[in-house]
């Protein structure tokens, strides 16, 4: 159904994903939340213009956030100056938690292709696998990569005094 | 792996954002909505035009050739019958 390229079926596939897009560069970029917006939608206007380029073999929901990936990559790339942010300097998220702010001012704190690794295991929840097909690597190279990751991730959120 | 990190793990997914759905609408792809069917359209055309160019060029060959075979013929043929035509004069 998605593949007619009806604007019923871009609405619906923004409304399943765009939440957890945003979330996902929202993690990314560190910055408030009309720049995720605006990412968002540039993510999504992106994949559905490369729609002919999605392959059957991966699900529609790796496929949007390996779009959402490249997008986040080429702002960071093109605002570098900007993306070392100090954890000072986040925004608060509206109603988020003392502990879940600390969280992402951890996940800021440590390398992109790291960040990019945790936010999709931990915030978006996806299985080896997936993250696999959203990064293009062989699953073997995520499981490594993430262990690493959780090796960076946990001194720091030590160092906030959470009792990992 | 899993029971080395399970504390971090359990953590981590304690303490994850929420996912709110951006307060923009939803882009709108126009562009792409109008040019899918603008070039169906083109096509169509095109291939219309293009059956009509070739029915005109098959009837007028085949008038000479009935011409010059001294045959009285309908000059309104399909592509398959001037076909044959062609395959009796050669």
């Amino acid at each position: 159904m998605i593949l007619l390229k009806t604007e019923e079926a871009f609405r619906a596939l923004y409304a399943d994903h765009a939440g957890g897009v945003k979330r996902f560069l929202l993690g990314m970029v560190g910055k408030n939340e009309s720049i995720a917006e605006e990412l968002t939608q540039d993510a999504f206007l992106k994949a559905w213009k490369q729609l002919s380029t999605f392959s059957a073999r991966s699900s529609l929901k790796t496929w949007v956030y390996a779009v959402a990936v490249n997008t986040a990559r080429d702002w960071i790339r093109a605002h570098k100056s900007l993306s070392s942010l100090s954890p000072e300097a986040l925004p608060a998220q509206g109603a988020e938690s003392p502990e879940v702010r600390a969280v992402r001012e951890a996940l800021l704190e440590l390398e992109l292709d790291v960040r990019e690794l945790l936010l999709l295991h931990y915030y978006e929840e996806f299985n080896l696998a997936e993250i696999a097909e959203i990064l293009h690597v062989p699953e073997g190279t995520v499981k490594s990569r993430l262990h690493h990751a959780k090796l960076k991730l946990r001194p720091l959120l030590l160092a906030k005094g959470f009792n990992v | 792996m899993n029971d080395e990190f399970n504390k971090l793990d359990t953590f981590m997914r304690q303490h994850r954002p929420e996912a709110k759905l951006p307060q923009k609408q939803p882009p709108t792809p126009s562009s792409l909505q109008w040019g899918i069917p603008a070039l169906a359209v083109v096509l169509m055309v095109l291939v219309v035009s293009g059956h009509f160019w070739r029915q005109s060029e098959l009837n007028a060959e085949a008038a000479v050739l009935a011409e010059s075979m001294e045959w009285e013929v309908e000059i309104d043929l399909e592509e398959e019958e001037v076909g044959a035509y062609i395959a009796l004069a050669e």
